[in-house]
């Protein structure tokens, strides 16, 4: 085989397996997206193609389950979770980055562990704890919650982004008599606009995507997210159109924003965890 | 900068919202898993009395390892797989193909889905009656009656599968970050001196890859062993106990049986599976090595 045909064997190879994969990825949403537009008695007749062209779902949802109220909560468990660990991280990741200090290694390491430490773990004292300081079923007790497992990413993001910001630029700051809480603020943090959008996006997707902390530390309606409030649609008689309206409905504001800052959120995440 | 003796408190100034924030929401809650893993316990009263290990007996019961090897098998195969899979795909668009920024783009979406929302997905697409899967297999005419992707003997397959479908993009992201170090020149004279693509891969792809490899791995393993989000809706664990995760037995012993010690008493023990891998990681990648 000459070395051109032997090319164009790969690049089929590769191909097909580009189309696999995609096709892998895709009918899962892509079936929620037919089944959305099928009338409830039509479902199981047509699944190929959306027939039923029914939007009328797309409305009846909202009064089906509380749909908006899951999605405020969501959203208050979102941004809670990203503008906090973007506060905390900040700091965290400046420390790390700037200075030596007793301590630094074991820091780092609680830091880097809480990325492994499984939500269900910590879920069960967690409740009991907010129990117990009255702060089981409110919004910023799920919060701290999700903080718990998720504060590593951030640091570890921003703490990158941080190293590649040089000293220089402060220290010659600090000699015009700019303090270091006033160099953080002024000039290491503009330069790290981009990584503070990353991990502010990162982080807002933490928070969109929880489902096992509220499940276990709030009982009210208005503190069900989406992630709770549909899956709980599901039993034995799913009226499985409405359950794919809503997944839609709560997963494609997540994709949108994905597909419009890919290539930062990308770099991102290798630079937060993969070194 | 920050050596000089006034600055000594400083970063720790600077660390301190975090610190408090580990000590209540990581610290106690984990001295009260040991806590109440050593006596009889439950959700409301908490530590009642010292039952003399008693939690740990249910460690050795079959049941329990039952559920560790549904767990094992969960793991192992939903690595596997992640890893497979996440590798070919990095590899067939690393490289400039046509359509290749659609085709990473679509295969990094499952990243962004929640479990929540890609087990509701995955179990009408596996609906043993109307499911998309059994429709297109019943239509194409390769099976005559439909399959219980979710039913005895699939389930925990199934949940493997959607396992896989879930890691793989973060395995995708990684490799493709990893792939793009690699000196191009070096490739094209391995090509002109006659290396097959195999070759190419065994002897300069994969070492090249293999450190990204193994801290990939290492984390999808740490993560997957911790699953909770889509068994639980898939599965909750059954049929007959066939998809009964540990992640699982830890909810179930805790909220529905009222025997908070034993549900931390398996708390510890994949604290400690966890952890150690978790350990293997931090020192491989050496994040504070220059110290």
């Amino acid at each position: 085989m000459s070395r051109k045909t032997k090319r164009k064997l790969v690049l089929t190879g590769r191909m097909i397996f580009a189309i696999f994969w995609s096709a892998f990825t895709l009918i899962p949403i892509y079936t929620a997206f037919v089944t959305s537009l099928t009338k409830y008695e039509n479902i199981g007749k047509s699944f190929l193609w959306p027939t039923d062209g029914y939007f009328q779902n797309y409305i009846d949802i909202w009064t089906r389950i509380d749909l908006l109220g899951y999605f405020k909560a969501t959203i208050i468990y979102a941004v809670g979770t990203s503008l906090i660990n973007v506060l905390l991280a900040t700091f965290a990741a400046y420390a790390l980055s700037r200075y030596r200090f007793k301590g630094k290694v074991f820091y780092s390491f609680i830091i880097f562990i809480t990325q492994v430490l499984p939500q269900v773990v910590i879920s069960i004292p967690v409740f009991m704890i907010l129990n117990k300081i009255h702060l089981y079923d409110t919004y910023i007790g799920v919060i701290l919650a999700i903080l718990a497992t998720s504060m590593a990413f951030p640091i570890l993001l921003l703490q990158s982004f941080f190293d590649g910001i040089p000293v220089a630029l402060e220290e010659a700051a600090a000699i015009d008599g700019c303090s270091r809480i006033g160099c953080l603020f002024r000039i290491v943090l503009p330069l790290s606009a981009p990584g503070i959008a990353t991990t502010f996006a990162l982080s807002f997707f933490t928070g969109w995507g929880q489902y096992l902390y509220p499940l276990i530390l709030t009982r009210s309606a208005d503190k069900t997210p989406l992630t709770v409030g549909i899956a709980r649609m599901i039993d034995n008689q799913t009226p499985w159109e409405m359950v794919m309206v809503g997944t839609l409905l709560a997963i494609i504001p997540a994709i949108v924003i994905y597909l419009c800052a890919q290539k930062y959120l990308v770099r991102g995440m290798t630079a937060g965890a993969v070194k | 900068m920050g050596k000089k003796g006034t600055h000594k408190i400083e970063p720790y100034l600077f660390i301190l919202p975090t610190v408090i924030l580990l000590v209540f929401i990581l610290g106690i809650p984990l001295v009260n898993v040991v806590r109440f893993s050593l006596g009889k316990s439950n959700i409301i009263e908490g530590f009642i009395k010292w039952n003399s290990f008693g939690n740990f007996r249910y460690l050795a019961s079959s049941k329990f390892l039952k559920s560790l090897g549904v767990t094992g098998i969960y793991v192992v195969f939903g690595v596997t797989g992640t890893v497979i899979f996440g590798t070919l795909a990095a590899l067939a668009l690393n490289k400039p193909m046509p359509l290749r920024g659609l085709f990473r783009s679509i295969a990094i979406i499952p990243w962004i889905v929640p479990d929540a929302f890609a087990a509701s997905m995955w179990k009408w697409v596996l609906n043993s009656q109307y499911g998309f899967i059994n429709q297109l297999l019943m239509k194409l005419n390769l099976i005559s009656q439909p399959i219980s992707f979710l039913g005895d003997g699939n389930a925990l397959w199934t949940v493997i599968v959607v396992r896989i479908w879930k890691a793989a993009p973060f395995m995708i992201i990684s490799l493709i970050a990893a792939l793009q170090v690699i000196p191009l020149d070096i490739e094209e004279a391995a090509d002109l001196d006659g290396a097959s693509a195999i070759q190419r891969f065994r002897y300069i792809t994969l070492p090249y890859l293999k450190p990204v490899l193994i801290t990939t791995t290492l984390i999808v393993t740490a993560w997957t062993f911790q699953i909770f989000d889509t068994v639980y809706i898939m599965t909750a664990g059954g049929p007959a106990r066939q998809t009964q995760l540990v992640a699982l037995e830890i909810y179930n012993k805790a909220f529905l049986d009222y025997d908070l010690g034993t549900s931390c008493a398996i708390a510890l023990v994949v604290l400690l599976i966890v952890g150690m891998i978790g350990f293997f990681k931090f020192k491989r990648e050496g994040k504070v090595e220059d110290i």
